[in-house]
Order: structure tokens, then C-alpha cells, then sequence
């Protein structure tokens, strides 16, 4: 397995591993160090030149400031040599920072034209053959007449877990897992959803901007209203189902410790959210929300709020069941618009976290995103935002480029030179996978990765009393029988 | 010893101590400042990266031994004026 860091973003172009960072904050330290330590050398070689006239006819003494000559001229090439090394690591991080991006903006132009010749073709295809469109127009009435599609997927074999089609997942998830086919996928939700900005009219960005709906919100819109007149991605209200304490000793310390709080509803009872509430020493309360991944994969709605259809609200903009029972939590917590809150979420739990953050509705002071689809979320620019991103999960990849150029996006190849086991069907997005990263980073020693790790801890530093509520929730009246 | 001999003396135990915590402090540098060879990169990038870095610590190494060799020069002569330190 690598356990190379690859980090970016931070407000730089520069890209590269954790390891080349910290090479070039050793080389910049050495540098100064070597100027510091000329300037010293050349007070004490001043008391050489104090005494020299009372200690002329001493061989010693001569030799003394002669090496003590010698020093001060490889002091100033090691700064030299220092200073250049460094630069050209900076440099070099820089330039390939610099021609990704620009390589991922002409890749993100070819991959929409061609989503859009492509999406002229069908309209093509529907006007020329009329029997395409009353074929799918049957198809939906089929659908909703036999309960709409929930009903069909949980009759359907192929969708259970154990089934073949679920094992030959599982066996052959190297493709999935393959870096090169999870940028295809990166620059596919990207590129699709430019069509339906570019029909209206509209660049994502700027409409994301003026507070409308961005192009890769709109797509996932698209495919929401699409599901819908088939039974699926209904949305519902939601409700509390039970809420009970946990115990905590400390608030807590690095990135392995928040990943560790976040819920596993399998084994927890189901609380999908954790909040923990911290006293702080001026009467205060500050909150960190710790927010589970996806429970069902399910596109059907059914009790579950962590479903795939609040994957598509989240990825559509909307207020998903997930982000409700989130921000719900918080409300029972006792967080207002003016508690200074940080969250950290897993998966689904990791859009949900940016979600909310991007909202505005909260005094957002840190987010932590593992494995998260949250490339086109508009993380306010102040937020200590760090996203965790594996290179060969398609999870991330679904959420579009990573346009947060402010947030510390730090990434890693899991499988890299390996065998990819047959035990999960996406198996670098698995909590473990994640887990490994997180203590990765807890020993990384680059400045970016610390100093993220060193605002996020000391955000309830100092706290006199700690609290921590589970929160489980259900959908209410699910669509689906 | 004459007041003139005391004071040179004096400058050289002067000289003697801020060399030895000048050696103390590079020493220090090369220990944790000085980037591992091999730790990034591959191929060509990787031999022209180390290459630099070990004519670095040759650099340092020899700043290491100049001020070493002034620092033991300047305890020779403090021993020619019937001086130890």
C-alpha cells in the first residue's frame, strides 16, 4: 500500500507529496540557519581581529582565523546551495500544480463538447425515431404500475448483497479502483453537467456564484426529476428516533481521532450523528458534529435518511434528508447561527459536512472531509477546510473536480503497486482505507498538513467539560412501499 | 600574567565558546535539517535531486570541520598563554 500524501490546494498551485514539502521546509530552515550562523561567525572573527595584534606571533591563533575565513565562505554556500534546492522544489511543485490545472481545464472543455454533441444526438435520435420516446414513455408507466422502481430493485436478485452480480463486483473491482478510470469518472460528472448550464445559458460557476444553482448542481437536478417519475430519489421530511449520551474523556486530537468519532450506524444502533459539546472556560459552548457515511445504497427512499437519494440532493444543492437530520441534531444540541462549530464527516457524511458549511447558516470554523463527494461545493474561503480524497476512490471522484483551491486537499493512491482485495466492491473508500490516511497525516510533517491539524485541535483547546449525543434519525412517510 | 596577556586570554576563551556553540548549532543543523537522499522522486529526477543534496552535505560537512579545526586551533593557543578550557 502507498502511504504517500499528496497535498495541494491550501491557496497555492503547488502539488506534492508530503515528503517533498517537508524537504523544502528543511532546505528553507537550513537556509536561514546557514545566514544566522554567518552572522555569528563574523562577530566572533571580529574578536580574532580584536586580539590579532597580541597574538601575531601565534601559529594557533593564526590558523584559527584562517579556518574561522574558511567557514564563513562555505556558510554562504550552503545558504546558496540550500536556497537553490529548495527553490527548485518549490518551482518544481508549482509547474506541475500549474499545468494539472491547466491540463484539467482543457479536459473539462473537450469532455463537454463532446457531452454535448452527445446529448444532440439523442435529441436527435427521439425526433427522427418518435417510437424512442413512446418506448420510454411506456417504460415509466411500466415502472410506476408495478410499484415504481423500489419495488422492482427489492425483488430484483441481482440487487441483494450476496448476488452474483454484487460478488462480481466485489472480484473485479480493479477497474473501479484504478486511478485513471476514477479521473474519467471526475472529468465525466464534471462535463455533463456543463450541458444543462450551457442550454441555459449560464456558467456554473458564476450562476454558484450569484447564489443559483452551478451547472454540475443542475445535472444532478436533472437526473433527481428523471429517478422521480420512476419511484426513486423521493424525498421525505424527517424525525428524531432516539438520541442517547456517549461517553468522552477529551475533546478531541488529530485527524485519526476525529474519523474515529465519526458514527458507524451498523454497530452503534444507527445514530447517524454525533455531536459533542464543549464548555468552554469564558461560558462559551463550541461544537463539533461528526456525521456518518452512506447506510443504503438503496435510490429508493425507504426509512434510512443516508441514502443514495441524499447522495443526489447534496450533489443537487438541495436540502437533502441527510443534511436535515444533521442540522436537526444541532439544533437539539443547542448549536445557533453564532456557536462556533466544526464538523467532520465520512462519505455521504463528508458532502453532508461541506454542505452545511457552504450554507452559511453556521459560524463554520472547520471542516474535515474523508473520502467526501465535495469538489463543486462553494466551501466558504475562511474555513480551515481540509478534504481527503483517495486517488483510486470513485466516491470523491462522483462529486466533480475539486474547485475548493482554498481547502488542503490531501490525496493518496491506496493501492498503488498492489493487489486490490476482493473483500469490498470500492474498496479504497472503505473507513479503514481512511483510517490508515488520517494516521498518515497525523505524522505528516509538512507545514500545510500541521498547521490545518494545529487549528482544528486548538478549536476546543482548553475545554472544562466535555459532552457527546448520538443522534438517530428516520425518514417519515418513505415513498416506497 | 601581564594585563595585556589577561586580555587576550580573555578574548580568546570569548572566541573559544562562541565557536564551540557555533560548531553545536551546525551540528544540530546537519542532524535535522539536512533532506534524506532517496526520499522523493525517481528515475534521472531523482539521481540530479540527490546528486545536489550530497554536494550540500559535503558543504556542510566541511563548515562543520572549518569551524571544528578553528575552535581546536583557538584551545592551542590559548594553551600557548598557559591556558585550559
Amino acid at each position: 500500500m502507498s502511504e504517500d500524501l499528496t497535498i495541494s490546494g491550501a491557496g497555492s498551485m503547488a502539488i506534492a507529496t508530503d515528503d517533498v514539502f517537508t524537504i523544502a521546509q528543511q532546505l528553507g530552515e537550513l537556509c536561514r540557519e546557514s545566514m544566522a550562523l554567518q552572522g555569528q561567525l563574523r562577530a566572533t572573527a571580529s574578536l580574532c581581529t580584536e586580539s590579532f595584534p597580541r597574538t601575531a606571533g601565534s601559529m594557533a591563533a593564526k590558523w584559527a582565523d584562517q579556518e574561522m575565513e574558511r567557514a564563513g565562505l562555505l556558510l554562504s554556500q550552503l545558504e546558496w546551495e540550500s536556497r537553490t534546492i529548495n527553490g527548485t522544489l518549490v518551482a518544481v511543485a508549482e509547474g506541475y500544480g500549474f499545468a494539472e490545472f491547466a491540463a484539467e481545464r482543457v479536459l473539462r472543455g473537450v469532455a463537454g463538447a463532446l457531452a454535448r454533441v452527445a446529448e444532440d444526438a439523442v435529441v436527435a435520435a427521439v425526433i427522427e425515431f418518435p417510437i424512442i420516446a413512446v418506448g420510454v414513455t411506456g417504460l415509466v408507466v411500466g415502472i410506476n404500475s408495478a410499484g415504481g422502481m423500489g419495488a422492482i430493485l427489492k425483488k430484483f436478485p441481482a440487487a441483494q448483497p450476496n448476488s452474483p452480480l454484487s460478488r462480481f463486483m466485489r472480484q473485479n473491482n480493479e477497474v473501479i479502483t484504478n486511478p485513471a478510470v476514477v479521473s474519467l469518472v471526475r472529468l465525466a460528472s464534471q462535463s455533463t453537467s456543463g450541458v444543462a448550464m450551457s442550454r441555459a445559458g449560464a456558467a456554473g460557476p458564476i450562476a454558484s456564484r450569484l447564489g443559483g444553482p452551478s451547472s454540475f448542481e443542475m445535472e444532478a437536478r436533472t437526473i433527481t426529476a428523471s429517478g422521480r417519475t420512476i419511484g426513486l430519489f423521493e424525498e421525505t421530511p424527517v424525525r428524531l428516533e432516539s438520541e442517547h449520551p456517549l461517553t468522552t474523556g477529551a475533546a478531541p486530537r488529530g485527524f485519526a481521532d476525529r474519523l474515529d468519532r465519526v458514527p458507524d450506524p451498523e454497530t452503534n444502533g444507527g445514530a447517524q450523528v454525533v455531536v459533542e459539546k464543549y464548555s468552554m472556560p469564558d461560558g462559551t459552548d463550541r461544537f463539533e458534529v461528526y456525521i456518518a457515511g452512506t447506510v443504503t445504497f438503496s435510490p429508493a427512499s425507504e426509512n434510512e435518511p443516508f441514502d443514495m437519494t441524499s447522495n443526489m440532493g447534496n450533489a443537487a444543492g438541495q436540502s437533502s434528508a441527510a443534511v436535515r437530520s444533521v442540522a436537526e441534531a444541532m439544533r437539539l444540541a443547542g448549536v445557533d447561527a453564532n456557536s462556533p462549530v466544526q464538523f467532520t464527516g465520512y462519505s455521504q457524511g463528508g458532502g453532508t459536512a461541506t454542505q452545511l458549511a457552504a450554507s452559511g447558516d453556521y459560524h463554520t470554523c472547520g471542516v474535515l472531509s474523508f473520502g467526501g463527494p465535495t469538489g463543486q461545493v462553494d466551501l466558504p474561503d475562511g474555513v480551515n477546510a481540509v478534504l481527503v480524497e483517495h486517488t483510486d476512490d470513485i466516491v470523491p471522484a462522483l462529486g466533480g473536480e475539486q474547485d475548493n483551491r482554498f481547502a488542503l486537499i490531501v490525496q493518496r493512491d491506496v493501492f498503488g503497486g498492489v493487489d486490490i482485495p476482493a473483500d469490498y466492491a470500492v474498496p479504497a473508500h472503505h473507513l479503514d482505507a481512511y483510517a490508515q490516511t488520517a494516521r498518515l497525516m497525523d505524522e505528516a510533517k509538512s507545514d500545510q498538513v500541521v498547521r490545518s491539524a494545529q487549528k482544528m485541535d486548538s478549536f476546543s483547546h482548553g475545554a472544562t467539560t466535555v459532552t457527546s449525543t448520538a443522534y438517530r434519525f428516520e425518514r417519515v412517510n418513505p415513498a416506497a412501499p | 600574567m601581564s594585563l595585556s596577556d589577561a586580555a587576550t586570554v580573555a578574548v580568546l576563551e570569548q572566541q573559544f565558546r562562541e565557536l564551540h556553540m557555533l560548531l553545536e548549532r551546525l551540528e544540530v543543523a546537519r542532524c535535522h535539517l539536512m533532506p534524506p537522499m532517496g526520499a522523493v522522486w525517481r528515475g534521472t529526477a531523482r539521481q540530479a535531486f540527490d546528486t545536489a543534496l550530497a554536494a550540500m552535505r559535503s558543504t556542510l560537512d566541511a563548515s562543520v570541520d572549518a569551524i571544528r579545526l578553528a575552535r581546536d586551533s583557538t584551545h592551542m593557543a590559548l594553551r600557548e598563554w598557559g591556558r585550559d578550557v
